[in-house]
């Protein structure tokens, strides 16, 4: 694993804006960053990031069934009690889910080790699945990289796939949801909203502040149509808890990602995987916090069971240094995971988001960021495999 | 090799291409009228009567909806639309002009039918049939293979309330808007 630079397309934003990228540069910051490439062997790709990855995520899954059947997990994992057994329901009708990434430190030796999964509203999926891969293409056109390099990316592949899997059993047309002014979001439903269309699915899309609730407990759209099926890119404790909420057990609504996804998305994940699987190579050590527990230690990092884009994450290194990234996540309670600096290259801290689609391994993306807690203002790095 | 082998947008891109279905199919019929439903002597003319009088029922209920008549006519033709009023001001809605028949979930005997619309802009500006939700089912009357889906169009409910989503993302907004991760 290296960090190679190398020169950008002189028209990579003309090219960006034809494949409707809207969101390359954020607030004047750039996000898209082709100054650099990581360089990979094929074995490194399959041996210690594919496999693991298919590892790592039945361990996860393993561990749903248990979760539904427990009230003391349903507790520490702090599920609000009116939605547990609609979670449960979900699980055991078996409702599919599209898609999930799982973010992990690994420095091209050793094994990569789990930071967190994002099982329920994952990001940066267009720019890993598409965006990426036009540029290794035309990269490879240009002279730039050679003919035989290759990029571990089968992620459009598996999502329409998936799409075409679940197409039978879904009502139509699908919605695609997410907060109306965040425009990565907006672009991320998109490229979805396009996946699914080209596995003929019919679609739609809404902003999640446009959806209304009926006098009978049906979900509409703005033209009192009926929702029967959404993809919401929006997290689902938001959803339980704001005004509609309690009519989503009732409202015979089928979600994507489905409601037992919450469980996984959960930090609380992460010492429940510890408790089960202690020692296994790719897992930190990791606890819930109680009200016992000492003040944070050397070595530990302080994470809220519900948080998204690094927020609210306390790291203390082994040398006493501490990180911290404020935020609003503080209402939830906490859990303690080892810690474990991101690798560094030329003074950028990578995080690996390796992408699970249905149940398969399917491509990676890497985040760099200048501190070591990956935040939303962290840049998207493209790759290669050679050998 | 580790790659999707071709990638492409439909949607999203300058450029869109076909898009291959891969939904379930099935058989279904079109009839303009009872008439015509009882001339093709499928079914008997009792049943021909409750398809037809059960699609004319939902019509003003699931047709599609315009706020002006000259929008409306663009898709359907002069004279082929009606005023509505159901409790939301005026509206236009194509007029009934055909009715589909499909098996009930695959049943044999179970019928269930539909109002279709003459949509002038379907089938690539060649005219065709559509159903409430806008999908085409057949250019013509008669006999029709359509997507399973298209059977059974959206459901329409009266909205009480909007707004009740996305106030937390406000809350916890100064997060560059995002509420992925």
């Amino acid at each position: 694993m290296r960090r190679v630079a190398i020169q950008e397309r002189s028209d990579w934003r003309e090219t960006a804006t034809g494949f409707g990228f809207r969101f390359h540069t954020i607030d004047g910051e750039p996000y898209w960053d082709e100054s650099a490439y990581y360089a990979f062997s094929l074995r490194q790709i399959e041996e210690d990031l594919e496999d693991p990855t298919t590892e790592l995520h039945e361990m996860a899954m393993g561990l749903v069934g248990e979760i539904v059947a427990s009230e003391e997990m349903m507790d520490q994992l702090a599920v609000p009690a009116a939605y547990r057994d609609w979670i449960a329901e979900s699980w055991r009708r078996g409702e599919p889910h599209l898609y999930g990434r799982m973010d992990l430190a690994y420095d091209g030796k050793g094994p990569a080790k789990l930071f967190e999964l994002n099982y329920d509203t994952p990001t940066a999926l267009y720019e890993a699945a598409f965006f990426q891969w036009v540029w290794l293409d035309q990269q490879k056109a240009r002279g730039q990289l050679p003919d035989a390099a290759d990029q571990y990316n089968l992620l459009q592949d598996l999502l329409v796939e998936t799409f075409a899997t679940m197409a039978p059993d879904l009502a139509k047309p699908l919605y695609f949801s997410a907060v109306r002014d965040s425009l990565e979001d907006q672009g991320t439903i998109d490229y979805l909203r396009d996946c699914a269309e080209q596995a003929g699915v019919t679609t739609r899309s809404i902003a999640i502040e446009d959806i209304g609730l009926s006098t009978d407990s049906r979900f509409t759209d703005l033209e009192d149509y009926v929702i029967e099926s959404l993809f919401k890119l929006y997290p689902l404790e938001f959803l339980f808890a704001e005004r509609f909420g309690p009519a989503l057990p009732r409202s015979g609504i089928r979600l994507i990602e489905p409601p037992w996804k919450t469980l996984l998305s959960n930090k609380g994940i992460l010492p429940l995987l510890w408790q089960k699987h202690r020692g296994h190579p790719n897992l930190l050590e990791a606890h819930f916090e109680t009200a016992a527990s000492a003040a944070l230690a050397p070595g530990w990092v302080r994470k809220p069971l519900y948080s998204r884009e690094g927020a609210n994450v306390t790291v203390i290194l082994a040398d006493g240094s501490q990180h911290v990234a404020a935020g609003p996540y503080d209402d939830s309670p906490w859990i303690r995971q080892a810690a474990h600096p991101l690798p560094r290259f030329d003074g950028n801290y990578a995080v690996i988001g390796s992408w699970v689609v249905a149940d398969r391994a399917a491509g990676i993306g890497i985040r760099e960021d200048t501190t070591l807690i990956t935040r939303d203002t962290s840049r998207f790095v493209p790759h290669i495999i050679v050998d | 090799m580790k790659r999707s082998p071709t990638v492409r947008l439909l949607l999203m891109g300058a450029a869109p291409v076909l898009l291959t279905a891969c939904e379930a199919q099935e058989e279904a019929v079109l009839y303009k009228d009872a008439t015509e439903c009882v001339a093709a002597a499928r079914l008997t003319e009792d049943q021909c009567k409750a398809a037809f009088d059960h699609a004319k029922s939902e019509h003003e209920r699931v047709a599609p909806r315009y706020t002006s008549q000259a929008d409306c006519e663009t898709d359907f033709g002069a004279t082929k639309c009606q005023s509505v009023n159901q409790g939301a001001g005026i509206q236009y809605i194509p007029l009934m002009a055909a009715y589909a028949l499909g098996y009930y979930a695959g049943r044999p005997n179970y019928y269930q039918s539909q109002p279709l619309y003459y949509s002038r802009t379907s089938y690539d500006s060649s005219g065709g049939y559509v159903n409430s939700g806008g999908q085409q089912i057949s250019r013509t009357t008669g006999n029709a293979t359509v997507s399973r889906s298209s059977m059974e169009p959206p459901s329409r409910a009266v909205t009480m309330s909007r707004s009740g989503f996305g106030s937390s993302s406000s809350a916890k907004g100064g997060w560059g808007g995002s509420s992925g991760s």
